[in-house]
């Protein structure tokens, strides 16, 4: 007995993942040396929105 | 030399420059086991020069480091760095994830600013997802981002959102097969067949039992409200 | 035709994806997502066959006339061919 047909499908993706590490990297000036600058980084952030 | 515990797992690192020692202090731990030990060589430090060329010395420390632990623990603890951004709500973990660009961390923002202290940012640029005893765990790590965002915690996967600039508001669930693609891209994994066949079936292990959500969203806070909604209706199932 | 041979399979929800093994070195990024009909043609089109055989073959298992088949699959020719997979 034949087999119910659905559309032949196909995709193809190049997946393109190689900056996964990279992405996001702070730039020197970024005071990420500093422990304060976690804190004063998060909330500058949140002020903007308020 | 300093053990860090990242993604639960005690890593030596010998950081040598400030910047790097820095980005790893809230992760560094008293025990004195550890599982393994990254060091960066010359070569890493080459390699990475190539990846991202004109960047200071110390990035390259680190983003090499990372690349090590995420080589590790894709090898050999069953996790995925993800290219996310990681919040934590009402006891669960979402990640919400899109191409670069879209408001990822805008939309964060957003919940911060209609829920406050209900929500916890776990990171804001790339958590690991792990799983223990087949829970997928989310847990923050030290490389948060720009904008520095995120703690030092883990919750389990509640549910993932592909988040897509729209003019109006609306969620809707994903099939599993069309997230396949979009995770991919998002994931750290090399790309010989075994790592491909591991990838592929640690995404589908991880969509398995985890909701998956398309939200179509602007920048108005409710946008928050529309994706809450569809985290409200899974709980109620 | 046929499709370049050294692609894995491997189930993924409701699909099946084909990636490149090692040896194949120009698709190391490539992911092919078909669905059960799909995975079909491609496993008839890993040896060399005419057009009209697989139009046969896909005639002969499934509930379908041959102008449907014949459009569908010369999408899928299509797409594998913009791959560069397609040998003819």
């Amino acid at each position: 007995m034949k087999e119910v047909y659905s559309k032949i499908e196909i995709e193809i993706e190049e997946i393109n993942n190689d900056d996964v590490i990279t992405t996001s990297t702070p730039s020197p000036d970024d005071p990420i040396a500093e422990d304060s600058a976690r804190d004063n980084a998060y909330v500058s952030w949140f002020d903007d929105l308020i | 030399m300093p053990i860090y515990k990242i993604a639960n797992i005690n890593i030596k690192i010998n950081p040598k420059s400030q910047y790097l020692s820095a980005l790893l202090r809230d992760y560094e731990t008293n025990e004195n086991n550890f599982d393994f030990t990254v060091t960066v060589t010359e070569n890493d430090i080459i390699n990475e020069k190539k990846i991202a060329p004109n960047f200071p010395d110390f990035l390259y420390e680190s983003s090499a480091t990372l690349r090590n632990i995420s080589k590790e623990i894709f090898n050999n603890y069953n996790g995925v760095l993800f290219h996310s951004v990681a919040i934590e709500y009402s006891g669960k973990a979402y990640i919400f994830t899109a191409k670069s660009g879209t408001g990822k961390t805008t939309h964060i923002m957003l919940w911060k600013k209609c829920l406050g202290d209900n929500v916890k940012i776990i990171n804001g640029d790339k958590p690991f997802i792990r799983f223990i005893e087949d829970k997928p765990i989310v847990f923050g790590c030290p490389w948060q981002g720009k904008e520095n965002l995120g703690e030092n915690t883990s919750c389990e996967l509640g549910g993932i959102f592909f988040l897509q600039r729209a003019k109006e508001n609306s969620v809707e669930p994903l099939p599993k097969e069309k997230s396949l693609f979009p995770l991919l891209n998002a994931c750290d994994f090399p790309k010989n067949s075994m790592g491909k066949i591991k990838a592929m079936d640690f995404i589908e292990k991880l969509t398995k039992n985890t909701p998956i959500f398309l939200l179509k969203c602007n920048m108005n806070d409710d946008a928050c409200y529309t994706a809450l909604s569809a985290i409200g209706e899974e709980n109620e199932n | 035709m046929k499709i370049k041979n050294g692609f894995i399979l491997r189930k993924f929800a409701d699909k099946i994806v084909a990636v490149a093994t090692d040896e194949m070195a120009d698709y190391d990024n490539t992911f092919i997502k078909m669905n059960s009909t799909g995975e079909f043609v491609w496993n008839v089109m890993q040896n060399d066959v005419t057009y009209d055989f697989i139009i046969k073959s896909l005639l002969d298992k499934y509930d379908i006339d041959e102008e449907t088949a014949k459009n569908d699959l010369d999408e899928f020719l299509a797409t594998i061919k913009k791959a560069g997979l397609l040998d003819e």
